[in-house]
């Protein structure tokens, strides 16, 4: 092994931003999740235990994302905005928009045979879209009911919708044109917010409230059957497990709590009851959002800003932090400097230095030259900056703004736009059709260029010689790329902990990979992912 | 020198001697039951089953049925007040709660058979009268954590067929637990929860086991009306199992308590779930609303809670052997039954001894953590608890032991004026804790009040204190101590008074040691002029005013640790001293300065009678040997008195003598505590014939039953003497106004009933009954009083009107005769008074 001195960096005010709304798709196993900021982060679940964000698609300002749906594969979204979005999982754009009767979208729900999207509104009224293969098209608008729609919820046969309002809840027969409005009764001032509510096939309605009951009605009479006070503030959320014999509800108080139906009562008195089962503590803050899939393992997320991953039995718990998205952070290496991506503006930094060279494993080493910050680049006003890169010198940074490349250059110092004359495109290299980039890496003199596309295929191409290569897929979604300087040897980090290295000349695995990296390292726990490799 | 080295045995005695427990024995050993109408409470103590008023509090019976200890008792389910019990020997007895007298209506059955393969203890069991099946939990041989749950079924042929059912039950109460429906057996295994389903078929029996990582398990109970199980764990956690049958259970969690769960129960609707531990709170968990209420600061660790099927009380048994009775409606303390206090979890039980205080006639023992009792031994009651450390009971914490000061040693001085306390912490963390008290009695408000307080009296653990039996002409006694540091300290009271009045307090008068040798007993002389400490194992004799050394005894082969030092009362022994080492009894005489005599006995404990010259040691196997100082002759022994041995003893003075023939037994009783932690006293028995203490009633009725509730107060009695007067009185003097009497009757049943349903431990105020008691009587008794006199005044006119008629005739008569006279008389006379 080599010797490292390891750069501490502290001074990244880096801000990660609450989850607001989650939903999983068991088909494609993709969890997709919005944060505060309106971007919504596409995690790929297909490997054990081991999520990964695959995507990020970036919101801007004024965007807000309140609700997702997915259909498969297709992601759908409302907002505050009043309007549902349809987004394009390859260019991470969004690909269709149609208003929403009723201004702003608080809930999305899709029917059971996933034909029709119901989205309920601020001002009262649920709206019906049909889904169609182009994107979504309005079908109709129920009767306009007193107060805003907090969330919304399809039977399984698709006739009835249940949604949460303030002090009530509402039963919507679509054959009949029929609703029934389930009271709390008028016992206090305060009011109840139902925040989530849920159907089982049974006609069961499940809600969470305000007052942190989570209460079970009987759907043809309107009365609650049993009411379990599961919490002590406001239940935010719930998710119905596919057996429907338990219920997951979360709220302000942290915990998660599993609702489990029970047959109690000695042979003869059987009754069927509603019990708190098992509460998992994962959280610190508000949980906003759960999402189950089809084995009952639960992703929760909150205001904590960490996305969660639990399941029982066995007992596991998985927290995946927020961490800054691929493009934040560019380090230039051989002049010891860091750029750091902010909304609004970039910063460059002069690392700090030591005059102690070495000393045992974990020494921290005195400072004796402090950091030194070099440049602040700002946008225009109301300009986000999705991307950066500095190049290893520090004579060049390169971002994207608007999904325009802008490059700053030090000497004479200038910002260069793609529109100016001096920009000249040098080669155009081509992905099979259908493919968009997601992540790119090259060798420090560009001789090199590795790119790793949708459809999780990673293609070398040699830019001396003008050749491509794809490289030898393999069952595992790839998370990293590198290219080593000197070798050009590819070096491939997939979702698995698998590190694989490719010779790029002899078009095969090298020997060091087959030997040593086949198996996968003590020391990378199984939790975490890579999420990018330099050399 | 006269030196025995074996215990002679005198054979003219032949009366034998047998322990009898009195009153004071642990009555938290068993759950306690409450009777199906919330009038009694039923533990057993040893081998006698008691029944406590759940009102009153007091002890009503006492059933001995068992010839050992009772580990459980229950209802049969098929008779009401039928009970079932079961000992450790495996014997099962049905008997009922009010045919007392009837012997024949008690069934026994013998678990155990003489099988060679089941000679072991029952340690808990199960009657299901649905299914008519007992289940006995048998400690395996060899094997403290684990046993064997068998099935016997019932009723019985000619020999009881038992099959195993689970080959490793947790050993201990609360472990396993059949379903009210009969449906399910659950039990605790070291691995967590096995559930059996029992049903009609008792072959097919049906397991499933839910494994608990480890968080081990410690109780389990069984919902009265639905199938759920909830069970308790050492991290404290309550977990409510549904569906329990089924290979993924859903479980609820209810989590309060940070020491392990000691007990549970449900009420008897199952609404409500009790549950107590280490912590001294009984919790109660309202189910189906998802509250939980607390009863803080019941005193001590819950050991057991139990409930009654009215919903009236909830039991819980305490580890200072009370049981504190609960109202669960209210849920309040309604009040305790205490048994002799005694701390059942400390291994080291009363580490005082018993100590007789001669002015109360009581006995000093340790009672609660930080107290000490005043146990009235010949009317088996608590007298009063005295707080000495006068700290709160630091309840223990999950990872870590917390150590409680105790009282180590207790002296009273002869006329009970002054009571020396020793109490001792040691946490091997912090330094130790080493305090001495006095106490004095203030005779005006009978209480005793702390005078001195003395931190650190000596470096080390202090091994005896006592004050001078007879202290010089009026001066208060000393007192001396000695400890581990090897110094014998000799208190004084000192006259510290001011001009703000008259006051005293206890300081250090004189300080001796002997050799640095740790002081290890110590005794002063029945007339207080003489000192006997033991350093290791020298004995050493000091002056009391100067603490001058006078002199030392020892013998080269005695290199044992002088552990108790007796002087020698009555004719012929006042010049003797018995030591007690670990394997030896000694006595040495002071004239000769020599030793008198030796026995080798591994004893525990050794007492001198006050009254007598006699003495009684206790040996390690249980063996009881009576002597004199001047003689290495036994004056009576006994083999086995008990099977386990006795930890401190004491002579009593009895309070009238003895009808005991035996002359040592006659002027004191020898009483003694055993490991068991159960007092005993030993009576000497005239009929060699009987073999060991069997008490030829199997019951004592210890008060008589009214019909209302049993209360038997010393007030009810007082009434029922004065209503028969009364009754006697009306019929010779008062025979007409029979109104008098019937309102006298109905008072005297207001008070009966007053009294009944007064509870000796909260009555109401006096003026209140009083006041209750005057309007009953006195307006009812102001008319029958108008009414006698108007009777009275008829009777009188009417007697004046007899005798106006009686004049009336009487001067007719009188009239009447004379007129007759007058004709009848012939006129002599007046002839006479003519002629003259």
């Amino acid at each position: 092994m080599g010797e490292y001195t390891i750069h501490n960096v502290r001074f990244y005010d880096f801000e990660p931003k609450a989850i607001q709304c989650m939903t999983y798709e068991d088909e494609t196993n993709r969890l997709a999740l919005s944060r505060a900021d309106g971007t919504v982060e596409i995690w790929n679940c297909n490997c054990q235990s081991r999520p990964f964000l695959e995507l990020v698609i970036y919101g801007d300002d004024g965007c807000s994302v309140e609700a997702l749906v997915w259909c498969r594969g297709r992601l759908f979204s409302a907002g505050l905005h009043g309007f549902a979005l349809e987004y394009d999982l390859t260019t991470g754009g969004i690909k269709s928009r149609i208003a929403v009767t009723g201004g702003p979208t608080w809930c999305l729900a899709l029917s059971a045979d996933r034909q029709k999207l119901a989205a309920g509104t601020e001002g009262g009224y649920v709206c019906i879209f049909n889904v169609m293969d182009d994107g979504i098209l309005y079908n109709k608008t129920l009767e306009k009911q007193e107060g805003r729609i907090l969330n919304i919820c399809w039977h399984r046969n698709g006739d009835y919708i249940v949604t949460g309002s303030v002090n009530c809840i509402r039963l919507w027969s679509l054959k009949e044109g029929r609703v029934m409005r389930c009271s709390f009764g008028q016992g206090s001032s305060q009011e109840i917010i139902v925040w989530c509510v849920g159907i089982l096939d049974d006609m069961t309605i499940v809600s969470g409230d305000s007052r942190g009951k989570t209460c079970f009605w009987n759907a043809e009479l309107g009365t609650i059957t049993d009411a379990v006070e599961t919490h002590k503030a406001d239940v935010l959320c719930l998710t119905v497990c596919a057996d429907q014999k338990s219920v997951y509800v979360a709220g302000v108080d942290p915990v998660i709590v599993q609702i489990s139906r029970v047959q109690t009562g000695a042979k003869k008195g059987r009754k069927e009851c509603w019990v708190k089962s098992i509460q998992r503590s994962i959280h610190t803050h508000d949980i906003r959002a759960l999402a189950l899939t089809n084995d009952n393992k639960v992703y929760s997320g909150g205001v904590d800003t960490v996305l969660a991953l639990s399941y029982y039995p066995p007992k596991t718990v998985f927290r995946f932090p927020s961490l800054p998205y691929p493009g934040s952070i560019s380090v230039a290496g051989e002049a010891e400097c860091i750029l750091l991506r902010y909304k609004e503006h970039l910063e460059l930094w002069q690392l700090g230095k030591s005059s102690q060279a070495d000393g045992p494993t974990g020494l921290f080493l005195p400072i004796s030259q402090d950091r030194i910050k070099l440049l602040e680049i700002h946008c225009h006003e109301d300009e986000l900056i999705d991307w950066c890169a500095v190049s290893p010198q520090a004579v060049w940074i390169a971002y994207i703004v608007k999904g325009k490349l802008r490059i700053f250059q030090f000497y004479p110092p200038k910002i260069i736009t793609m529109s100016d004359l001096e920009v000249t495109l040098e080669s155009e290299l081509t992905l099979k059709p259908g493919r968009s980039v997601i992540q790119m890496n090259s060798n420090p003199d560009g001789s090199v260029l590795v790119v790793l596309d949708s459809q999780h295929m990673v293609t070398a191409f040699n830019l001396d010689q003008g050749s491509s290569t794809t490289l030898p897929s393999y069952s595992s979604p790839v998370t990293a790329i590198g290219v080593h300087p000197v070798t050009r040897d590819i070096v491939v980090v997939y979702a698995d902990m698998m590190i694989k290295e490719y010779d790029l000349a002899m078009q095969k695995y090298t020997p060091f990979c087959r030997s040593f990296l086949s198996t996968c390292s003590s020391d990378l726990t199984k939790r975490n992912s890579i999420t990018q490799c330099e050399f | 020198m006269d030196v025995d080295v074996k215990p002679c045995v005198s054979v003219d005695d032949k009366r034998l001697i047998h322990s009898v427990q009195t009153a004071g024995g642990p009555l938290v050993n068993i759950k306690p039951l409450i009777s199906t109408d919330s009038k009694f409470l039923l533990t057993a103590s040893e081998r006698n089953i008691k029944v406590f008023g759940t009102t009153t509090g007091n002890l009503l019976k006492e059933f001995i049925h068992h010839e050992a200890k009772v580990i459980g008792v229950m209802p049969s389910g098929i008779v009401d007040d039928q009970y079932v019990s079961c000992d450790e020997n495996g014997v099962v007895c049905f008997w009922d709660l009010h045919n007392e007298n009837r012997n024949e209506e008690i069934q026994k059955f013998a678990l155990i058979r003489n099988e060679k393969k089941l000679k072991s203890k029952v340690v808990s069991f199960h009657f299901c009268a649905k299914l008519k099946i007992l289940f006995a939990v048998h400690q395996r041989d060899n094997e403290t954590q684990k046993g064997y749950l068998l099935k016997y079924m019932f009723p019985p042929l000619d020999t009881i067929k038992h099959s195993v059912v689970s080959p490793d039950v947790l050993l201990g109460p609360g472990q396993f637990s059949v379903s009210n429906s009969g449906d399910y057996l659950a039990h605790l295994s070291p691995e967590g929860l096995v559930i059996y389903g029992v049903g009609v078929k008792l072959q097919d029996c049906k397991r499933r086991r839910h494994l608990v990582d480890t968080r081990f398990l410690t109780c389990l109970a069984f919902h009265p009306t639905q199938d759920v199980i909830a069970t308790g764990d050492i991290t404290g956690r309550i977990v409510l199992w549904y569906e329990f049958a089924s290979a993924t259970p859903t479980k609820m969690e209810l989590h309060w308590h940070m020491l392990p769960v000691v007990d549970l129960a449900f009420s008897f609707t199952g609404n409500v779930l009790y549950s107590g531990g280490g912590e001294s709170v009984l919790v109660k968990w309202q189910l189906t609303e998802q509250k939980r209420y607390f009863l803080p600061r019941l005193g001590m660790r819950i050991k057991f809670i139990a409930t009654d099927t009215l919903n009236n009380y909830v039991v819980a048994s305490l580890s200072d052997n009370g049981i504190a009775v609960i109202s669960s409606k209210e849920f309040r303390f309604e009040g305790i039954i205490q048994g002799l206090s005694m701390n059942i979890e400390r291994s080291r039980s009363f580490p005082a001894g018993i100590i007789y205080d001669p002015r109360t006639r009581a006995i000093i023992l340790n009672g609660r953590m930080g107290h000490v009792q005043f146990y009235d031994f010949h009317h088996s009651s608590q007298l009063y608890h005295l707080d000495i450390t006068m700290n709160n009971f630091y309840t223990q914490e999950r990872f870590e032991v917390i150590q409680n000061t105790d009282v180590e040693q207790v002296a009273i001085s002869q006329d009970g004026h002054w009571l020396a306390t020793f109490e001792y912490r040691e946490d091997l963390q912090a330094s130790s804790e080493l305090r001495l008290k006095f106490w004095n009695f203030a005779k005006e408000d009978q209480n005793w009040y702390l005078n001195t307080s003395i931190e650190m009296p000596h470096d080390k653990f202090v091994n005896g204190i006592m004050f001078q039996p007879t202290p010089a002409a009026g001066q208060t006694p000393l007192c001396v101590s000695c400890g581990d540091d090897g110094k014998l300290k000799i208190w004084k009271e000192n006259d510290t008074s001011d001009l703000y009045g008259k006051k005293s307090s206890w300081g250090c008068s004189g300080t001796g040691f002997y050799r640095h040798l740790p002081a290890t007993a110590i005794c002063i002389s029945p007339d207080g002029s003489l000192i006997a400490a033991g350093f290791g194992s020298i004995l050493t004799f000091w002056l009391p005013e100067n603490c001058h050394l006078k002199g030392t005894l020892s013998q080269p082969y005695l290199t044992e640790k002088i552990k108790q030092i007796e002087f020698g009362h009555g004719e012929g022994c006042g010049s003797m001293v018995v030591t007690r080492t670990e394997n030896w009894v000694c006595s040495w005489d002071l004239f000769t300065c020599t030793l008198y005599w030796r026995v080798s006995i591994s004893s525990t404990c050794l007492a001198a009678d006050p009254l007598s010259s006699h003495m009684a040691v206790f040996s390690k196997n249980c063996h009881v040997f009576v002597f004199e100082p001047h003689s290495s002759k036994l004056v009576t022994w006994q083999c086995n008195i008990d099977t386990c041995p006795a930890i401190s003893a004491a002579f009593i003075p009895r309070l009238q003598k003895s009808d005991s023939t035996a002359s040592w037994n006659e002027q004191s009783a020898l009483i003694y505590i055993n490991e068991n932690q159960t007092l005993k006293t030993l009576h000497v028995n005239e009929d060699s014939s009987i073999p060991n203490d069997k008490i030829d009633r199997s019951m004592r009725q210890l008060v008589l039953e009214t019909d209302a509730l049993p209360a038997p107060t010393p007030f009810s009695a007082l009434i029922a003497q004065t209503r028969t007067s009364y009754d006697t009185e009306i019929q010779t003097q008062q025979s007409g106004s029979a109104a008098f009497g019937v309102q006298l009757e109905k008072s005297t049943a207001l008070i009966q009933q007053v009294l009944n349903e007064a509870r000796v431990y909260r009555i109401d105020s006096f003026a209140h009954m009083t006041s209750e008691f005057c309007k009953q009587i006195i307006p009812e008794a102001v008319t029958s009083k108008e009414i006698q006199e108007k009777e009275d005044f008829v009777t009188k006119i009417k007697e004046s009107e007899n005798v106006h008629l009686k004049t009336k005739k009487k001067v007719s008569k009188r009239r009447k005769s004379k007129v007759k006279s007058i004709a009848d008389s012939d006129f002599s006379d007046l002839m006479k008074v003519l002629a003259i």
